[in-house]
């Protein structure tokens, strides 16, 4: 018997396995972890783009006022406002970040 | 069958997938365990392949077996593991083919199923991830050589050497086993 034969010979006798415990479980489980994940980031990107829009629109209205007013005394209120507007978009960008982190 | 099942999922049954991870799942963890020589790797990389695999279901067109699409996917992902990884692997089967003498061991095709599969798995573990992966679709999964090239991607040419190499090597070590435990 030659050694290629011998080789097929074992490979017919054996009944090589490893382990799969558990297996269908955790597909489903990453699966379920992947949708929930995606669900959210594409919340969060759907606050972004509505935040920075508003941002936009706020800085051209703010453009403009200033130009109309002929004033610095209207910059202040604005800018306020802008940076009020700023936090509840870090807060999103840091929740995203950590659901990254968990995964 | 699995077209049947695979219809199911792609009409919203998602349940039917369960009877092909079921089905499938020893081939991959085999093809997975060939290259990456670690239990608990291997489990993780089949796992996301057939994450993959169920995402990317509408794209399988049925040309090949879901089981060889499948192991395409499980192939690609080993490797990029170990690509990752940048393991260094010592392989010993350079020596071991020039200086081994054929040697016929008999006692080899007696072993007992338990101790031929012990020893089957030591000795994989041992060879170059393409040569054990190639040794494995071709005894083991009885691939054709069409089919183990349209998996690894390697020419047909190619898998031939492979094949002949592994065979040398996977023999060379069973014999050094079998001599140890004897």
């Amino acid at each position: 018997m030659n050694e290629e034969n011998i080789i097929k010979e074992l490979f017919r006798k054996s009944d090589l396995s490893y382990s799969t415990e558990g297996m269908e479980e955790m597909v489903w489980k990453k699966l379920e972890i992947k949708s929930i994940y995606r669900k959210k980031q594409q919340r969060y990107a759907f606050f972004g783009k509505v935040g920075f829009s508003f941002i936009v629109i706020l800085s051209l209205l703010f453009t403009m006022s200033i130009r109309a007013a002929n004033s610095f005394d209207l910059i202040i209120a604005p800018t306020i406002i802008m940076f009020l507007l700023m936090f509840p978009l870090e807060f999103i960008l840091d929740q995203k970040k950590s659901t990254t982190a968990q995964l | 069958m699995d077209e049947i099942y695979i219809d199911k999922v792609l009409n919203g049954e998602q349940d039917a997938y369960g009877y092909l991870i079921r089905q499938h799942k020893t081939i991959a963890m085999r093809t997975a365990m060939s290259i990456v020589k670690n239990e608990t790797e291997a489990k993780d990389i089949v796992q996301n392949s057939f994450i993959q695999a169920y995402e990317s279901l509408r794209s399988f067109k049925g040309e090949s077996k879901f089981s060889t699409w499948l192991c395409r996917i499980v192939v690609n992902k080993s490797f990029r593991f170990i690509q990752n990884k940048a393991r260094k692997i010592n392989f010993e089967q350079k020596q071991l083919i020039d200086n081994t003498p054929y040697v016929y061991n008999e006692g080899l095709l007696n072993l007992k199923r338990q101790d031929l599969n012990k020893l089957l798995k030591k000795g994989l573990k041992l060879l170059a991830p393409n040569e054990a992966l190639c040794l494995q679709l071709f005894y083991l999964e009885e691939y054709h050589l069409d089919e183990i090239e349209k998996i690894t991607n390697f020419s047909k040419s190619n898998i031939k050497v492979l094949l002949f190499r592994g065979r040398k090597n996977l023999y060379h070590h069973l014999i050094k086993s079998y001599n140890k435990i004897k």
